[in-house]
């Protein structure tokens, strides 16, 4: 895997382990960890009034025989306007556990897929020469064929020039690497590594699961 | 619409030809990796439109997801109206009785005999045949040179997961059974007694405890809880009778007295 910079310097090359860059591509699987992540943001805070929330007294409106109406025991069942809602939704979460291994492996599959089509672009250092975001969309633009770029960068914090160079781009997003997941990856078309955060996922794709 | 009809009027051929030419997916993607970017154009393999994984081409395998059954919801999803329960009654009500109640009629479990009484001592043996023991030697799932226990046995996955209170050897295929094989199991049919020995090898009938069972087929278990690992127990008087010896704990890997193994063999078939 070629090595560069922003200057689309050549900085040699590196390899990058098979079994995180190069696994078989399984949509279901990447399907599953998608949906996961989009269930468990999902905010859930929908609310419906059942009978016994809905304001209004409970007492019998008019005696059951001899009036000529239909036969009532409360003003505010399902059927009446103002009335309770039957099974309508309530305040949930939505989130469910994903198997750790899936989630694992939907990350491989993702940046396997991305390695594939030939959209990793390793950088040996993700800090651009300057903060201004004229010049990084300079850049993207010389990518070609790229509608959205998502950077990687090793550290924990990014770095404060590429978060102002990109922050107020649409086409790049940047993340640190512990923030890499499978929705982020498929969202943009282009992905950009560091050589840290290559390292970095590399050594978490290859510690044991944590039970 | 009219724009679009209008714009379409002005096209000519070959701004035509040239949006069809950029609208075509190009195909080549699963090739093979294209392992060098040029610099400054990504992905020659494919341009623009179709992506190998992206979020409008994702989906799960068929027959992962089933329709959940929708009762009540119009004439044409065939479970509309009574929703299943056909007419009337306390079934459609959606009251049941209990289960076994059989309308007031004496039930079938009411009606048919109480058998027998369970005894609390009894011992369950796992059944090994000596068919199964001549298929994992040729498979090269179990080691004919070393002693075979009840161990053994289960880290070969012959008597499955749980060993109740031992092994019992059985005599199914003990015609074809030829191996100078060493048992150490707790119970032993007559049949597969006589074809083990006829063949050269021997069976101990060794007895153990279910926490000797445990110790000697799991004894991470014990150093994991910082035990010692248990002596093994002697049997009762009764259950003496019907093995030979007490289990020896940690495994054992061979028979005690390896030039006396012939010897020995013999004097337990006399006792």
């Amino acid at each position: 895997m070629k090595v560069m910079n922003f200057m689309n310097e050549d900085k040699g090359t590196t390899l990058l382990a098979g079994d995180v860059f190069d696994v078989p591509i399984r949509r279901d699987i990447v399907h599953r960890v998608v949906v996961w992540q989009l269930a468990k943001r999902r905010q859930g805070t929908h609310s419906t009034k059942t009978i016994s929330e809905v304001s209004g007294t409970g007492k019998k409106p008019y005696k059951q025989k001899g009036t000529g109406m239909a036969r009532h025991g409360t003003l505010r069942g399902p059927q009446f306007r103002h009335g309770a809602t039957m099974h309508g939704p309530k305040p949930r979460d939505y989130s469910y556990n994903l198997p750790k291994k899936v989630r694992r492996l939907g990350l491989k599959i993702a940046l396997s897929a991305r390695v594939a089509e030939g959209k990793l672009l390793v950088f040996d250092d993700v800090t651009p020469s300057s903060h201004k975001t004229k010049e990084m969309a300079k850049f993207i633009e010389g990518l070609g064929h790229c509608k959205r770029v998502l950077i990687v960068d090793g550290a924990d914090k990014v770095n404060t020039t590429l978060c102002r160079a990109t922050s107020n781009l649409y086409a790049a997003d940047v993340i640190p690497a512990k923030g890499l997941n499978v929705y982020s990856i498929l969202q943009h078309d282009t992905l950009i590594m560091s050589l840290d955060a290559i390292q970095l996922i590399e050594n978490r794709m290859h510690t044991p699961i944590n039970r | 619409m009219r724009a679009w009809l209008q714009r379409k009027a002005c096209e000519t051929m070959a701004a035509y030809t040239k949006r069809q030419m950029q609208m075509r997916p190009v195909s080549c993607i699963a090739e093979g990796p294209t392992p060098y970017p040029a610099p400054t154009s990504l992905g020659r393999s494919s341009p623009t439109g179709l992506k190998l994984l992206a979020l409008n081409n994702l989906r799960d395998n068929k027959g992962a997801t089933k329709e959940k059954r929708r009762l009540g919801r119009g004439i044409g999803s065939g479970r509309g109206k009574t929703c299943g329960r056909g007419h009337k009654g306390q079934k459609a009500r959606g009251r049941n009785p209990r289960l076994g109640f059989e309308g007031g009629q004496t039930p079938l479990r009411i009606r048919l005999p109480r058998r027998g009484f369970h005894n609390p001592f009894s011992l369950t043996f796992k059944p090994l045949n000596l068919k199964s023991v001549t298929e994992s030697v040729d498979m090269g799932v179990l080691d004919p040179n070393d002693l075979i226990t009840m161990k053994t046995l289960k880290d070969a996955g012959l008597v499955g997961k749980q060993i109740k209170d031992g092994v019992k050897l059985l005599g199914s295929g003990a015609n074809q059974f030829s191996l100078p094989l060493h048992f150490e199991v707790s119970r032993v049919s007559k049949k597969a007694k006589a074809a083990v020995e006829a063949a050269g090898g021997s069976v101990t009938r060794v007895h153990y405890t279910k926490l000797g069972l445990k110790a000697l087929t799991n004894p991470e278990w014990f150093a994991k809880k910082g035990r010692l690992l248990p002596r093994a127990a002697r049997p009762t008087p009764k259950m003496a009778r019907q093995v030979d010896e007490v289990g020896r704990l940690p495994a054992p890997m061979s028979r005690p007295q390896a030039a006396e193994s012939a010897p020995q063999a013999s004097e337990t078939q006399e006792s």
